[in-house]
């Protein structure tokens, strides 16, 4: 089904390039375009009709939901911005679900917003959309520094339409990792079947993280839903929005019997661990062999000598699900060409080169040449390029999500 | 049960103070010795190596001639009773009592027994299921001595076991230990400020200031032939006359001589107000300066020459002189001579001030 | 007439600082949680309106009743744990023994440490690949588990190790407060100083004993960091799955009927307390 979609997405991606940009979802632009006539914006035309205009506007407020990422934007991305347009950029790490409601306000009280570009977390971006906060541009096709994204991931935020108002500009994907300290390359469990056996015949020594105390786990689970999962209607509501929490009770009693049984198997011979850290830690003092991981943090944590270089990741077979963040221009911003033009700028090869060698974060660029961006020794820490992105799905519906995890609390935790 | 006690050298120092500075001490079996000096002469320090809740810097402690110092408290066998009671507040009166017997794991029916001989005794029996906070503070302290002695200790100590109490009871209580130390015997040391206590109490009295011991006698020796200064003013009120002996003669500070046959030449005479007499006569060399009724006796400060002198006159029909009037005096047939504290001598063999 | 108003008036402008500060910080709180755990009060969006809905889940969901009993299992074995270790501790301190001032600083330091970084010590002890295990490995030993096992040995040992020094500090207050006369006379009656510890000193501490493991089982109640990174993966304690219902699902009102539902339990240990403690004071207050 997602195959089908992304043809003429991608197809929609490449005419659009060249044609004026539209408001998405609605008649008009929800934004005020301070100079710049948008009805005859393109991606063609879009720096030289943006640089003089954001040049003027000369500064910008970013707002970034993350902790982890204030060295990359502070000490690499916002030098260089500044560096290369002279724009200069006030840079302030933010509570995101605070930050949503904090532009709501400012939108009901008929004020500027106090952001021009706000890294959003892809759980917030409905709220916000649906808030009217989010400017209506397409982004997914308009910025020319970045014409070969992931159209799934630029348009779809946990199963949430939003028509590419926000460029995802980081991704993450669950995976396994695994030590070549005790398991050769080659030799490691490729598919969920494989795993269980290798747990069986090596107890203990398969970490997983409890899927309702870290999103390795968590992922997981839904990687093995969308494995096991083989009905239909069952599989029907994975990338549906509008499932309610009732809904997916019901369909985790109705739909999760396999994926059940393959868990108490694998559960009575893994070691369930208190979170991602947690499974990290039993895999870098060598208690474990292989564990439930996520690409981005076990990166951050080799290069910080905090997991063994002899650790290695991969995706199993059936694929295992990744999610992401993404860049939104607030509707109230007062400064929307410089807006637009760090947000090119963060979605050019240079940005998401530097992004995923610094922070193991991934690109939704499909063109990015990692080989030749990353060193050698940094690229080689990363899943390999025949498994990644190709094996990466996304993540499913979070209420489906949710109920599946206290399924999996109350039929495996509790009676192990 | 009872013991001797013996101290030898003792000394204890808390940082530059010298608390007590090389005492020795010897208390017989059965004797019952008072440590009697004001507050900070040393005494509950003594007491307290005796306790075994203070260790000694030198000295040896033994009783029954067995060393103790080197024990502790509850290997020493002694009895306690302390000025603030220190009873056990969630125990009942009867199982303070059984304290001690438990302690020595001695049978339930002993200790029924002589918990109640003990309660007996201290005529404390009716109340042997109160508690500590419900009995008056001459009540507790009986409870605290049957605690003492009911596990039949070698030695009984009491630290100003009377000194929160008010006066009446204090001398109550006061009779009713001596009568319970007249039947027992048991070797005590008691530890007071009060004198009165020290005199009505004591076999031997141990007088002491500045963390040594002055001197020790029976109380009737050392009211009456103190022999240091010290003990005189302490021990009751004195008059303290210096004088000086020349030809068999003794010239006192008024022009008075008196037939002297000692061979120092500077004397210091002291001599109770009760034993100086006193008579009315216009031509007497004495001025009474001022007079206070006391009840029992009468106190006259008398101005002779340089001197004033303290005169008690006992019992009635004395009629009562005036300030102004003119007396004359009559000194005892027997002066007594004490020496200044500063030649109080410091033993150099324990053996030394135990015998002194 | 006027005067008296006046001085009435004055009465409740002089209440206002301390009255007023425990409704503001104590009362106003309290009661938010109160409402919001029936649906009548929310954070972010609007209150359902008044609902039992809360309570019905957290009392017959498996999971939320196991948290409340094992949240009640670890406070109370790791304050009696605690209590345990505290007391030959106070017995310690009291007497004098060389390397005394150092101990006096060492046993503090747990005060100071977040419940994260105790966890993180217990981790790299006695976590499968850490010290003790290794060594006892090297040793041809086995070392039992003592994270995310069953009986949460791990957790325990961490939240004791975190209130030892405070109860160590409450307890040995009231200890001091024993005169020490009393204790001098039960040592002359032939006590050992462990004996007129145990039969004379902690009786009469007593009501400073059961102050500081009720203030410790109360604040254990919500301990969160210890469990969350050390404990069994099943059943998480009542702490966990409100940080979760709160920050991962926005469950608020879910949290709120937690929340009550912890206070009234510690509300009902105290009363018990008291309950008790005014009994005990009465017995021994009449006597014969």
């Amino acid at each position: 089904m997602k195959k089908i979609v992304l043809i003429p997405l991608g197809l929609a991606a490449l005419v659009a390039s060249a044609l004026a940009i539209e408001p998405v979802n609605n008649a008009e632009f929800n934004v005020d375009a301070g100079g710049l006539n948008l009805k005859t914006l393109t991606s063609k035309n879009f720096l030289s009709r943006i640089t003089p205009l954001a040049k003027k506007q000369a500064s910008l407020t970013f707002y970034d939901f993350t902790e982890s990422f204030s060295p990359l934007f502070k000490d690499n991305v916002l030098p260089r911005f500044e560096k290369k347009y002279g724009i200069s950029v006030k840079y302030l790490p933010v509570d995101g679900a605070v930050a949503v409601q904090q532009l709501i306000a400012a939108k009901k009280a008929t004020q500027p917003s106090p952001v021009d570009v706000f890294f959003i977390s892809n759980g917030q971006v409905e709220t916000a959309v649906e808030g009217g906060i989010v400017a209506n541009l397409p982004l997914n096709t308009l910025l020319p520094s970045a014409p070969d994204l992931n159209q799934t991931a630029a348009t779809v935020s946990r199963g949430f339409a939003h028509g590419g108002v926000v460029v995802p500009f980081h991704r993450n994907q669950t995976a396994i990792g695994y030590n070549t300290r005790f398991i050769a390359t080659g030799s490691e469990p490729t598919t969920f079947e494989e795993l269980l056996v290798y747990a069986k015949q090596n107890p203990k020594r398969f970490a997983m993280t409890n899927p309702s105390k870290g999103g390795s786990g968590g992922g997981f689970l839904e990687s093995a839903i969308l494995n096991f999962v083989k009905d239909e209607a069952c599989r029907k509501p994975f990338y549906d929005k509008k499932v309610d929490p009732p809904q997916a009770e019901k369909w985790a009693t109705d739909c999760l019997a396999p994926v059940m049984a393959y868990f108490k198997e694998l559960a009575a011979n893994a070691e369930i661990t208190n979170g991602n850290t947690d499974t990290l830690t039993l895999i870098a003092n060598g208690a474990a062999y292989i564990g439930t991981i996520w690409e981005d943090q076990a990166y951050d944590f080799m290069g910080r000598g905090l997991l063994p270089t002899t650790v290695k990741f991969r995706l199993l077979k059936s694929g295992q699900v990744g999610d992401g963040d993404g860049l939104m221009i607030p509707a109230g911003t007062q400064k929307l060409a410089a807006a637009l033009l760090f947000t090119n700028f963060l979605l050019s090869d240079e940005i998401q080169a530097l992004k995923l060698e610094l922070n193991g974060s991934r690109s939704a660029r499909t063109t990015l040449n990692i080989a030749k961006l990353l060193k050698p020794e940094n690229a080689a820490r990363l899943l390999p390029t025949d498994q990644y992105p190709s094996l990466s799905r996304p993540r499913i519906n979070g209420d489906l999500s949710s109920a599946a995890q206290k399924r999996f609390t109350q039929d495996i935790l509790q009676g192990k | 049960m009872a013991d001797d006690l013996e101290v030898r050298g003792a000394i204890k120092r808390y940082g530059a103070v010298t608390a007590l500075g090389g005492v020795s001490l010897r208390v017989e079996q059965g004797e019952f010795l008072t440590l009697l000096g004001p507050s900070g002469c040393g005494k509950s320090t003594l007491l307290g190596l005796i306790a075994g809740s203070l260790e000694p810097d030198a000295g040896t402690i033994q009783i029954g001639g067995r060393r103790v110092d080197i024990l502790p408290s509850e290997r020493r066998n002694i009895g306690m009773v302390f000025q603030s009671y220190a009873l056990f507040p969630h125990l009942s009166v009867q199982e303070n009592v059984a304290f001690g017997l438990r302690m020595r794991r001695v049978t339930e029916t002993d200790i029924k027994r002589r918990v109640a001989d003990a309660l007996e005794m201290v005529g404390l029996s009716a109340l042997s299921s109160r508690f500590p906070r419900q009995l008056s503070g001459g009540q507790q302290q009986r409870v605290a001595l049957a605690r003492a002695l009911v596990i039949e200790p070698a030695v009984l100590l009491l630290d100003e076991p009377l000194s929160n109490l008010d006066a009446r009871l204090r001398e109550q209580l006061r009779d009713e230990l001596r009568g319970l130390q007249s039947r027992l015997r048991t070797t005590s040391v008691y530890v007071t400020h009060d004198q009165a206590e020290a005199l009505a109490l004591s076999d031997r009295i141990a007088v002491m200031n500045g963390g040594r011991i002055i001197e020790v006698g029976s109380p009737l020796e050392l009211y009456r032939t103190p022999k240091y200064r010290f003990t005189a003013e302490f021990l009751g009120n004195t008059n303290l006359i210096r004088a000086h002996a020349e030809n068999a003669q003794l010239h006192l500070p008024w022009n008075e001589r008196l037939p002297w046959h000692q061979t120092s030449s500077r004397v210091l005479l002291s001599i109770r107000p009760e034993d100086i007499g006193i008579s009315s006569d216009p031509g007497g060399a004495g001025l009474i300066e001022s007079s206070v009724f006391l009840g029992a006796w009468v106190e006259y400060h008398v101005r002779i020459g340089a001197q004033r002198l303290r005169v008690h006159v006992a019992g009635g029909g004395s009629s009562l002189l005036r300030s102004g009037d003119a007396v004359r005096l009559h000194l005892p047939l027997q002066l007594h001579t004490v020496l200044e504290d500063d030649r109080v001598q410091v033993p150099t063999s324990p053996a030394d001030r135990v015998l002194a | 007439m006027n005067l008296a108003w006046k001085r009435s008036l004055s009465l409740w402008l002089l209440l206002i600082p301390g009255v007023g500060y425990l409704l503001v910080f104590f009362g106003s709180p309290l009661a938010l949680a109160l409402l919001g755990s029936v649906g009548l009060e929310t954070i972010g969006t609007d209150a359902p309106g008044f609902t039992l809905q809360y309570y019905r889940t957290m009392l017959t969901d498996r999971i939320y009743l196991d948290g409340l009993w094992f949240t009640l299992y670890l406070s109370t074995t790791s304050t009696l744990l605690s209590l345990l270790v505290a007391l030959p501790i106070t017995a310690l301190i009291q007497q004098s023994f060389p390397g005394q001032r150092l101990f006096n600083t060492l046993y503090k330091v747990p005060l100071v440490v977040p419940g994260v970084v105790a966890a993180f010590l217990v981790l790299t002890l006695v976590d499968r690949g850490g010290l003790l295990p290794r060594a006892f490995e090297r040793l041809g030993l086995g070392f039992p588990q003592l994270v995310r096992d069953r009986l949460a040995l791990g957790v325990l040992i961490g939240m004791a190790w975190k209130s030892v020094p405070f109860m160590v500090l409450v307890i040995g207050g009231a200890m001091a407060a024993v005169p020490k006369d009393v204790l001098a006379a039960a040592r002359t009656l032939g006590a050992s100083s462990w004996q007129a510890f145990l039969k004379v000193q902690v009786p009469l501490a007593l009501p400073g004993i059961t102050a500081a493991t009720l203030l410790v089982f109360i604040g254990s109640t919500g301990a969160y960091a210890i469990p969350n990174l050390i404990g069994p993966v099943y059943p998480l304690p009542l702490s966990v799955h409100m940080y979760q219902n709160a920050f991962e699902r926005n469950q608020w009102g879910l949290v709120a009927a937690m929340g009550s539902v912890l206070s009234l339990t510690s509300s009902l240990v105290l009363l018990a307390y008291y309950q008790l403690t005014k009994g005990a004071t009465n017995a021994s207050g009449k006597g014969v």
